[in-house]
């Protein structure tokens, strides 16, 4: 069972995400449950702060933290198979491999990374990539929930790097959707059901 | 409590008239009235929350202090739905805004999302 669930920030996506994949493996209990974080720790405040709030929505929920942000396929070597895993998340583990693995690679500064250009090789190569990961991942998980971002509604115009970025998280959740047997999209901590196996139209869903 | 959400210029302000009869001056715009008489609503929610955040109030506690004691309509336009910003400020406004609908959601008897003048009932 693959779910992808999507939500712009501050919709309530993340503790969503946690409850249903909960909800989700409640018919065995004895499943380990592995929380996939890709967010890289900086020393930025901010940073800091919203990892702390992910990890005490966590608490008592019994997660296995594994953090992978960058090579998501490697993280099947950490994990055991056919657990719940959820994937906190596709939006930022598709900028760490867009704009960090240069920096980590090479340590050059990290403003001269966000200028380096997008072919589109490199683009279809890296989707590529984390599409074969994500698939793997579900193959190998009992549950696998995917949680992306809704960054596509703003008509702002950004720059070149920017809009390759949005580019590729939208082909990547556009592929994932296609393979995902849930789509959900969660609007001010409501679910509202994309996709779901037997049915095409949008709906409320409700999961408790 | 009714929450309606939606994009900007989606018709959510004249979704709300014709569903539920009210007038142009039953509408406040980004602000909370005092004393307000019968069922009223609330426009441009995101941007009351934004004048409090600069001004140093609460927004938070000032909206669901509101909803506990008033039969209103809350409209709100979604901003979430981008690229986090570079500004402190504005990122800190988006996830604010996000977190006080939540919470409002959770109390709403109804949640409508309205996209291209279409109101779908999501609670």
């Amino acid at each position: 069972m693959i779910t992808l669930i999507i939500g712009g920030s501050g919709s309530g996506k993340s503790e969503f995400a946690e409850k249903f994949l909960i909800h989700q493996m409640n018919q065995n209990t004895k499943e380990v449950r592995y929380y996939l974080a890709t967010m890289m720790p900086t020393k930025d405040m901010e940073c800091e702060k919203r990892i702390a709030r992910h990890r005490a929505l966590r608490k008592d929920k019994d997660f296995i933290t594994i953090e992978q942000p960058l090579d998501l396929e490697k993280s099947m070597d950490r994990m055991e198979r056919g657990a719940g895993i959820l994937l906190e998340d596709l939006s930022n583990l598709t900028a760490n491999e867009m704009f960090l693995r240069k920096a980590s690679d090479s340590k050059t500064e990290s403003d001269t990374k966000r200028e380096s250009d997008f072919s589109d090789e490199i683009l279809i190569g890296l989707t590529d990539r984390i599409e074969a990961a994500v698939r793997e991942l579900g193959e190998y998980a009992s549950n696998l929930v995917i949680v992306s971002n809704t960054i596509f509604e703003d008509g702002v115009e950004y720059d070149e790097a920017t809009t390759e970025y949005i580019r590729a998280l939208g082909i990547l959740n556009e592929r994932i959707s296609a393979f995902s047997d849930r789509v959900i999209e969660v609007v001010c901590g409501i679910p509202v059901s994309i996709k779901k196996s037997d049915t095409t139209s949008p709906s409320p869903c409700v999961i408790d | 409590m009714i929450l309606i959400i939606g994009g900007a210029f989606q018709g959510k302000a004249s979704y709300v008239k014709e569903k539920y009869g009210l007038k142009e001056a039953d509408f406040y715009d980004a602000e909370i009235p005092l004393n307000p008489a019968g069922r009223i609503a609330i426009n441009h929610l995101h941007e009351y929350i934004k004048k409090r955040m600069k001004e140093g109030g609460n927004p938070e506690e000032e909206i669901l202090d509101f909803i506990n004691k008033s039969d209103c309509i809350l409209i709100c336009d979604e901003i979430g739905n981008g690229i986090v910003p570079l500004d402190p400020f504005e990122r800190e406004w988006r996830e604010k805004t996000g977190r006080i609908l939540i919470q409002v959601a959770a109390k709403a008897e109804s949640v409508e999302r309205v996209i291209c003048g279409i109101a779908q009932k999501i609670k």
